[in-house]
């Protein structure tokens, strides 16, 4: 049985998060989406495809300090898969104010929620009249758009052209991979935010081969979270590096918010690719590199105060 | 796919996932399914359907006075009784009912909606509200007037009457996703979100721990003497035993039944016989005697088992599938 896109969305409060969803609820896209909302969202709507919850952030007893999932998730896409009908996506709808490691943690640590779904995106709505404010104002806003896989840059007819640049430019300070679409009211396709499996690095690179590359962007955002981008054209040593990165997080992982990568492993004829969330990682190897193609390995950290010199360090000792 | 080989029985397929099954006090057996119809069947009947809820069954058990008591993903806890409309006994407009309980001692009935857990009695509904979400209800199996209530960091007991009281709460960090009382009431168990089992000794609240599980402990059923407990969440059945006053402590548990690649989901203790049956995520479902090991295989190559319930005489198993197949076997 194919498992179930799941979308978290994220954004600030008045962003446009529950302009999208009522689209999403409305629209005669002949999809069947349900939409996850919380205790405070302002969905008008009387449907039965939207689910009421109380975001519920429970810690797992496994010795693991920064691992919370959320209780009320695994109760809820557990109860939504026991439905006739089957859903195109489940949209999540998360506070404005809240950190959205709990939710996403929670699809990698629930065995029922693992089975049934698979996290699609991480979808942060912006505001781009006022998201520069916030950021100065509120650390959630700065992680919610550090974490994200994908961004929805709202509201874009409220501002000047300059003003757009300038705002796009402090997001890819603050997160260098994830995709930017321009909206004016949510305006959007469905279809290109939805569904996209945006999650999953070795799918988007597929999409943007370039992704990872370096850019011309800042690396770091007054807050203090930015990223490091890491590249090698030597195969690494598949032991030292699952060791390394595995350490890394475990030390690290309560600054560190994303981590993707793709690894060009010796003897291996697939990609190792592998992404985390904090502490939480997974990974695999996958597609086949090509014959005649140029293999390299490239890890993408976004997190705070990141020391780029102990990173580039620790990566350049699992070469082979 | 291939249809799943049964011995000894008659079989259905629903176009809905089979949530829970049950046998009414009349003896009458129902599937609840993801549709929000039961299923009714008596014996040699085929179903007959009944719609209750609007979207799925969430929540399924024997009423006290006869039929069947379901909460739904609509909101609404009703009683459904053969020959009659389902009749509505509460509705809140946007959460969901995802437990019942009743008492066949006291009478009572109860329900949880978010943080909420109701009890009613006659026209009266009572609600006791938590801090947290109400995973799991069960009445107390002496007189059926206590209500244990679980959630994150314990579980709450309440007295039926009073709303006004505070509730007796027993601690365990972390999340307890269900809880069941045992036959004498003695100990409360709780499965939790850890692969785990946690009990109570009720008197005094010793805590015990059950866990070495590799997945998650969905199913309880307690021996017909209430001296053990058998459990789901490993590729065998796991039992513990409650005699004396430590219960499990202190003593390994038993493994019952073969040793396959599926993980037991549901278990059913036999009413009147030492008799265990169990369903897996890989489709089987298998009989086996408590202490003779040999399994008896019932079904095969099914899809995840998702209840079984022996009719109140002991004579048949009812079994449902997450992919909608049902059926009833013979029991041993």
């Amino acid at each position: 049985m194919p498992q179930v896109p799941v979308t978290v969305l994220t954004g600030y409060l008045g962003a446009g998060k529950t302009t999208l969803l009522n689209r999403i609820l409305t629209e005669n896209h002949g999809k069947r989406y349900a939409v996850i909302v919380n205790e405070f969202g302002e969905i008008g709507i009387d449907n039965d495809l939207v689910v009421d919850t109380d975001e519920e952030v429970f810690e797992m007893n496994n010795g693991c300090i920064c691992c919370t999932v959320r209780g009320d998730l695994i109760r809820i896409l557990g109860g939504l898969m026991k439905r006739k009908e089957k859903f195109d996506a489940i949209l999540i709808e998360t506070t404005g104010l809240a950190d959205p490691s709990p939710v996403v943690q929670t699809f990698f640590v629930d065995e029922d929620v693992k089975e049934k779904t698979r996290l699609d995106s991480i979808t942060t709505v912006v505001d781009a009249k006022h998201i520069a404010q916030r950021l100065k104002e509120s650390n959630e806003a700065v992680e919610q758009i550090a974490f994200a896989d994908q961004i929805l840059l709202n509201k874009t007819d409220l501002v000047t052209a300059e003003e757009l640049a300038n705002v796009e430019k402090i997001i890819r300070s603050l997160n260098p991979l994830a995709p930017i679409h321009r909206t004016e009211r949510c305006s959007i396709d469905l279809d290109k935010v939805l569904g996209q499996n945006a999650f999953d690095l070795a799918h988007a690179l597929e999409l943007k081969p370039h992704l990872l590359d370096g850019n011309e962007y800042e690396h770091e955002h007054e807050s203090g979270i930015g990223s490091v981008s890491l590249s090698s054209a030597l195969p690494l040593d598949g032991d030292k590096v699952t060791e390394w990165l595995r350490n890394l997080l475990t030390e690290r992982g309560q600054n560190i918010l994303r981590t993707k990568g793709i690894l060009d492993v010796k003897n291996r004829d697939e990609r190792l690719v592998f992404q985390a969330v904090h502490m939480v990682m997974e990974g695999d190897y996958q597609s086949a590199w090509k014959p005649d193609e140029k293999r390299y390995s490239r890890i993408v950290f976004i997190g705070r105060d990141l020391d780029e010199a102990e990173l580039r360090r620790g990566f350049s000792a699992c070469v082979a | 796919m291939s249809e799943p080989r049964l011995t000894n029985g008659q079989s259905w397929r629903f176009d809905a996932p089979v949530v829970a099954c049950v046998y009414d006090i009349n003896g009458i057996g129902a599937f609840a399914l993801g549709d929000g119809t039961l299923r009714v069947f008596a014996a040699d009947q085929p179903p007959k359907t009944i719609d209750v809820h609007r979207g799925a069954i969430l929540a399924l058990s024997a009423h006290p006075e006869g039929g069947f008591l379901t909460g739904g993903d609509d909101g609404r806890l009703v009683h459904t009784t053969l020959g009659e409309p389902p009749r509505e006994i509460y509705a809140h407009k946007s959460r969901w009912i995802d437990n019942v309980a009743v008492s066949s001692e006291s009478g009572l009935i109860a329900c949880t909606s978010g943080k909420t857990a109701i009890i009613f009695q006659g026209d009266q509904a009572t609600e006791f509200t938590h801090a947290t979400t109400a995973t799991g209800i069960a009445f107390d199996p002496n007189k059926g007037r206590r209500l244990a209530v679980s959630h994150y960091n314990g579980a709450s007991l309440w007295w039926a009457k009073s709303a006004t009281h505070e509730p007796k709460v027993l601690k365990w960090k972390g999340s307890h996703l269900s809880i069941s009382w045992s036959p004498d009431g003695r100990f409360l168990i709780s499965s939790m979100q850890e692969n785990a089992l946690h009990g109570w000794r009720v008197e005094d609240a010793a805590d015990m721990r059950m866990s070495g599980y590799p997945s998650k402990v969905k199913s309880l059923a307690w021996d017909r003497r209430g001296r053990a407990l058998f459990t789901s969440g490993s590729s065998r059945v796991v039992g513990w035993t409650f005699t004396g006053r430590n219960g499990p402590m202190g003593r390994e548990p038993v493994e019952i039944g073969p040793d396959r690649d599926g993980i037991v989901q549901v278990v059913a203790a036999h009413p009147e016989l030492d008799l265990i049956a169990a369903g897996t995520s890989d489709g089987a479902v298998w009989f086996e005697w408590i202490g003779e090991p040999g399994a008896n295989f019932a079904m095969l190559n099914g899809a995840k088992i998702t209840t079984l319930n022996f009719s109140p005489d002991g004579a048949h198993l009812a079994i449902g599938s997450e992919d909608g197949f049902a059926a009833l076997v013979q029991a041993a």
